[in-house]
């Protein structure tokens, strides 16, 4: 008889609750629903397959030493005990740290560690704190790290405010695709779509702001008004005119808990509706009519997420965005925007503010501080980088540059990868230490608790379903073995707590809980009390004036103000015919999580595809499955065209997460490896957005050709 | 069993179980294959072009979505315009490969055998539907509509499916991709009505239900049921969903309609009658008896019947057609195996197998093909593992050559890419899917390079 465990995925935002079947030999046979859970929600086809990569024949199970030269193609490994991997990865980097100073060595932080709730601290704070090294780059700087910078510049700290989309009866979801995505910085459980389609039902109205009509799109929630991409902070910035001019904000309010309001209405003034329509692609009254939408319903919420914030001005569009929502009075009311409760409630404080020198000039590095990605390979070598631990990450596919990146690598003296599978990356390691996955671990509910962004917060926790197998150790163990052993503060130094959950008590004490108390709850979750939304005034403004700074001089100073007007003008004046390339998330894949899973990569999904519209295609004479050169100064690769009229005209969207040639040892995805679309992505000097270090992955132009077929 | 070894494997057929069979052999993270699909036509996909009605696009998706990527994977060529059996023999084939797999579907059908089936008007549903599909072989197939009554024999979804296309409104069908020489005899189509004659009752129908639902959606078509209204009791659940649905369908057919479809039941045609082309079908009401397996089967009455009209069409079965050099079960019309090996009276031919229709007789659905092919693969696997299976002769190159000497007109994949596009472009301008070239020389010349 099979027994029954409840436990949680922990691939993205909503954790949905799981049931895991486990075996008499103790092993997970199945991944179901768990239609009883209080936090409701039903686990997509990612969590349910997610027992297909646990069993991946090629996932890492020994840690791994290189025995031939890096500049070999074919990298050749042998097995080595844990002990002889953890001493000679300490030493090298001890005698690189002595001998070239901390900054000799660079940290890569990938996406799944913030799925952890104890490896989150041992990588994002343990590590680079005991390193003191001032090399870090994440995956932050590819997906959200705009919207950081300017919460920490607005509100004086990181809040993630959410919208409150159980009341709001205007929701302006820009830049989105929810049901792909399933929400991000906003903890929802997997509903399908519901909360959307209720605030529908309700009498509200939900428009979307996507060059592509998204999945999230239907007759049960709401239009899409398609917008040319790259263009989102010129809508917003005149929807922010409109409600001004239409007498939509509340100056009370404005007054009481904002300061530099003038320089924020001096900002939006220069952006009449009639000025951005040609640019943006949206008519000017309609953009008006949003203004009046917005002002008349009772409570309203924008909310703006990955597809703005990897164009070019991801900081100013969530600063109007948080604008619009503050200066109309949304913040800190029912249906508006608010502070969600959790852990980080509210967050502590931000680390002091560092500067970084780098082939750009010197740059102010806010909160968790994360350098350009696409500026690696230069800081690398100005730095004169030696050696790199990477965290749960393929930067080779997952940043643009994969060329440069490559050779970056090449030239390290030491290199060592923390990963479940062997992916692109760590084939070029000299240490590869295998991690446990989510089912051999236990945890509380990572990221959307941690950072308080649960509209229902709750935080559960779960047992590892399965002992690891074979030789694998979890991400927080290895950083914590790894920093002992280079004899720095690590984890592992009080003998009394030898997991890491004597620090996610400490967290949870704040709440009157503890691991213990948690494992005897219902569904080993504890739903935890909202606080009234106007305590977001209270909460969340950490200035010293505790006021929120409507117009940063920040913003001002480090020139993206300037930008704005620079960058419009480069819109205004590009070709009519410009074809660009934006990304999109599919419900199959996951960043590169599910590259290796045969059943997620049957048929048409065993390439990435190139979308594009019918207008588009037929001009160029494609048709669907037709070969095609995607390209640009930055690269070029080969795909496949999907047309489908969902595509706004002049604009083309293929899914990031694929490439993976390198990865010979993940039979599935080298033999599917896909087109790498980062390979088209803006990479070098001041190809980011200055502040926020955002990679430039959005509204990219491209030029397509077909490939004669063979 | 060293995934090392290059399988090399011939794939007979291009329809859905020759490209499972194709899919299950490429996925296999333990093979290491070459696969070379051979097609009697200049096209591929089998019936999915030439059988699935054009009204149905959605179920043609299945190509773009799985089989398109297998078709043009980097271990897969195409060699289209090329008759096993014509061109190139069995035997040769046996020898070439390390393993055959036919998957030839059916290209005949079951003949009604009743006196007058040799009259013109007189014409299978396989022709027609190969006519209005665009299959080279029957594009210049004469199908008289020049009579307000059609009669179809038999009420499978074949049966359905051209009922549908002989009552469709003609604006609805020029948004497809029927051909153009079809949609000219549809315009000019005297047929009001359509009559479905099935030999069994009611109950035993062998349509599906969501093939009877479309029926509801043709604007102007009006449903009669005649010859059995009894509501049995004690049948399945799916059954029980067809009676509702037909039920439905002629209760809301009031309005007035310019076309009728007539499903008549327990009901035989015995008789084709007419000078120099059918002007009448005779036929003979039945009753139902129970016979052994537990089935009600059909038994004549006396009660004779005559129906006026032009063209008789039988939809009575697809039926397999025996390749020279391989065992065929007459009686079944499938070549002979077991559990997909091909069998003679000496046992398994060695290294050839069968799957789909040509294995299974001319039943199931297009998705059917999936599991038959992964059955018929369990067994070269074992064989391989068994070291039954004997190395290919010929490298690959070897056999392109062969191929080109004997076909000098073999239509490889970039031959087979030129055509679709050639389709897709003409379809694009008129707003349709494609526009089929229906004509051999035509499409071998669109084919061509240059
Ligand atoms: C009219 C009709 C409509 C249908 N509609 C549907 C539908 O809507 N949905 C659904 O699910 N199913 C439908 N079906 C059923 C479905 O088409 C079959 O289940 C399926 O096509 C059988 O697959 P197959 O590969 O065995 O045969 P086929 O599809 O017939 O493929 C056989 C292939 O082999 C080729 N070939 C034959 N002899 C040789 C030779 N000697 N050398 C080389 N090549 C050769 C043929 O040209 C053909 O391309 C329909 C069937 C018919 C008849
Ligand atoms: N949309 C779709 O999914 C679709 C479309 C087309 C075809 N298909 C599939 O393709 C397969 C073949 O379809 P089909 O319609 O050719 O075959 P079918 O479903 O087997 O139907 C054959 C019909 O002919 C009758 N019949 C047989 N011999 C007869 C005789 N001597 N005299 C009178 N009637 C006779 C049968 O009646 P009895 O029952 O009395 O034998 C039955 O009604 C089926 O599995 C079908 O589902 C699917
Ligand atoms: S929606 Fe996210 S958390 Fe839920 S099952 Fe899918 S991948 Fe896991």
């Amino acid at each position: 008889m099979n027994q029954e465990q409840r436990t949680f995925c922990r691939i993205c935002e909503p954790a949905c609750p799981m049931i895991a079947e486990i075996d008499a030999k103790g092993k997970v046979s199945k991944l179901k629903p768990d239609p009883d859970h209080p936090i409701g929600g039903n686990p997509c086809v990612k969590g349910i397959s997610f027992l297909e990569l646990h069993n991946d024949p090629d996932r890492l199970n020994w840690p791994l030493k290189r025995r031939n030269p890096r500049s070999e193609p074919k990298s050749i490994f042998d097995r080595v005990s844990w002990d002889e991997a953890i001493a000679t990865s300490a030493a090298r980097l001890n005698e690189i740290r002595e001998r070239y100073g901390k900054d000799a060595i660079a940290i890569y932080i990938g996406n799944p560690n913030s799925f952890d709730s104890r490896a989150m601290s041992a990588c994002y704070y343990a590590l680079p704190g005991g390193l003191e090294t001032k090399t870090i780059f994440t995956a932050g700087t590819q997906d959200c790290q705009n919207k950081v910078v300017c919460e920490i510049a607005m509100y004086g700290n990181s809040t993630f405010l959410v919208p409150d989309l159980h009341h709001t009866n205007y929701l302006l979801c820009i830049g989105a695709n929810p049901s792909a995505s399933r929400w991000t910085w906003v903890g929802v459980p997997n509903d399908g779509g519901q909360i959307l389609k209720d605030i529908r039902s309700r009498g509200g109205t939900v428009l979307f702001v996507n060059p592509r009509r998204i999945e999230s799109s239907s007759a049960d929630t709401g239009e899409t008004l398609q917008i040319k991409p790259d263009t989102d902070i010129y809508f917003l910035a005149a929807l922010s005119h409109e409600v001004h001019r239409l007498g939509g904000f509340n100056e009370a309010l404005l007054e009481k808990h904002g300061k530099n309001v003038e320089g924020y209405k001096r900002f939006i003034s220069r952006w009449p509706p009639e000025r951005v329509a040609d640019v943006t692609g949206i008519p000017a009254a309609r953009i008006t009519e949003v203004a009046s939408d917005i002002m008349a319903a009772d409570g309203a919420a924008c909310y703006l997420s990955t597809g703005v914030n990897q164009g070019r001005q991801g900081t100013l569009s969530f600063w109007l965005t948080e604008m619009l929502n503050f200066a109309t009075g949304n913040l800190g009311r029912e249906g508006g925007t608010y502070k969600a409760t959790g852990l980080a409630d509210p967050m502590p404080a931000p680390a002091a503010t560092y500067h970084v020198e780098t082939p750009d000039g010197v740059l102010p590095m806010m909160g968790l501080g994360a350098l350009p990605a696409v500026l690696l390979p230069e800081i690398f070598e100005q730095k004169g980088v030696r050696a790199l631990i990477c965290l749960g990450g393929n930067p080779l596919l997952s940043m643009s540059g994969e060329e440069k990146i490559r050779e970056a690598f090449s030239h390290l003296d030491f290199m060592l990868c923390v990963d479940i599978m062997p992916n692109a990356t760590t084939e070029l390691a000299d240490y590869v230490l295998p991690a446990t996955d989510w089912l051999e671990r236990a945890d509380i509910t990572p990221f959307s608790w941690l950072l308080s962004t649960q509209l229902t917060p709750n935080v559960q926790y779960t047992d590892a379903m399965e002992a690891p197998a074979a030789e694998r150790r979890t991400d927080w163990w290895i950083v914590s073995r790894l920093l002992q052993a280079m004899g720095l503060p690590s984890g592992l130094d009080d003998p009394d707590h030898r997991d890491g959950f004597n620090m996610i008590d400490g967290m949870l004490a704040d709440r009157g809980l503890s691991v213990e108390k948690l494992k005897n709850l219902s569904h080993q979750t504890a739903f935890v009390p909202e606080s009234p939304k106007e305590s977001v005034f209270e909460r969340c403004l950490v200035h010293e004036d505790k006021k929120i700074d409507c117009c940063p001089e920040l913003f001002v100073r480090t020139g993206l103000h300037d930008r704005s007007e620079a960058l419009f003008e480069q819109l205004q004046r590009e070709p009519a015919d410009t074809l660009k390339l934006i990304s999109m998330r599919t419900t199959h894949m996951h960043n590169s999580w599910m590259a290796n899973v045969p059943s997620l990569r049957k048929g048409h999904l065993s390439d990435n595809r190139l979308r594009m519209s019918p207008v588009d295609a037929d001009k160029r004479g494609l048709f669907d499955g037709d070969q095609v050169r995607a390209f640009n100064a930055y690269g070029s690769v080969h795909c496949r065209i999907d047309v489908r009229d969902d595509m706004r005209e002049g604009v083309v969207a293929m899914t990031h997460g694929y490439g993976h040639h390198g990865a010979k040892s993940m039979k599935v995805a080298s033999s599917k490896p896909g087109a790498n679309c980062n390979r088209l992505m803006p990479t070098g000097s001041k190809t980011y957005e200055p502040l926020s270090y955002m990679s430039w992955m959005c509204g990219v132009p491209i030029e397509v050709e077909k490939l004669i077929a063979t | 069993m060293t995934p090392d070894r290059i399988l090399r494997i011939a794939v007979i057929g291009t329809g859905p179980a020759g490209m499972y069979a194709t899919e299950h052999l490429i996925e296999d993270r333990n093979l290491n294959v070459e696969v070379d699909l051979f097609e009697r036509l200049p096209t591929p996909w089998g019936l999915i072009r030439g059988g699935v009605a054009p009204d149905h696009p959605e179920k043609k998706l299945i190509v773009e979505r799985l089989f398109d990527y297998f078709f043009k994977h980097g271990c897969v060529r195409y060699f289209g315009n090329v008759e096993v059996g014509v061109h190139v023999q069995p035997r040769e084939l046996a020898r070439w490969y390390d393993a055959v797999i036919y998957a030839v579907g059916a290209s005949d059908d079951v003949r009604l055998g009743i006196p007058g089936e040799g009259l013109p008007g007189s014409v299978s549903a396989r022709e027609f539907v190969a006519w209005y599909n665009g299959d080279p072989d029957f594009s210049h197939l004469d199908v008289d509509l020049s009579h307000p009554r059609a009669v179809v024999v038999g009420n499978g979804n074949v049966a359905l499916d051209v009922a549908r296309i002989l009552t469709a409104p003609v604006a609805d069908l020029e948004k497809t991709d029927i051909t153009d020489h079809a949609l000219r005899a549809l315009k000019a189509s005297a047929v009001k009505e359509v009559v479905i004659l099935g030999r069994r009752g009611i109950s035993q129908a062998a349509y599906h239900n969501p093939e009877l639902e479309e029926i509801g959606h043709l604007d102007g078509v009006t449903v009669v049921v005649e010859g059995d209204d009894a509501s049995p009791p004690n049948v399945d659940w799916a059954t029980r969903r067809k009676l509702e649905t037909l039920r439905e369908l002629s209760a809301q057919s009031t309005r007035a309609a310019e076309r009728r479809i007539v499903f008549r039941f327990l009901c035989s045609p015995v008789e084709m009658l007419g000078e120099h082309k059918v002007e009448q079908l005779r036929v003979v009401q039945n009753t139902l008896e129970p016979v052994s397996n537990g089935t009600l089967q059909a038994r004549p009455t006396g009660k004779r019947l005559f129906i006026d009209t032009g063209l008789v069409m039988r939809s009575i079965g697809y039926r397999g057609t025996p390749i020279p050099g391989l065992p065929f079960d007459d009686a079944l019309g499938v070549v002979r195996h077991i559990e997909g090996r091909i069998c003679d009276d000496q046992g398994a031919v060695l290294g050839n197998y069968v799957t789909g229709w040509i294995k299974r007789g001319p039943r199931g659905i297009i998705g059917t093909n999936k599991k038959c092919a992964r059955d018929t693969l369990r067994c070269l696997i074992e064989d391989l593992q068994a070291g039954r299976l004997t190395p290919a002769e010929l490298r690959s190159t070897e056999v392109l050559q062969e191929i080109k000497a004997r076909q000098p007109e073999a239509v490889l994949r970039p031959g087979w890419l030129r055509l679709d596009h050639a389709e897709r472009t003409a379809g694009r301008a008129q707003g349709r899917p494609r526009v089929k070239f229906t004509e051999r020389e035509e499409q071998l010349t669109l084919a061509a390079e240059g």
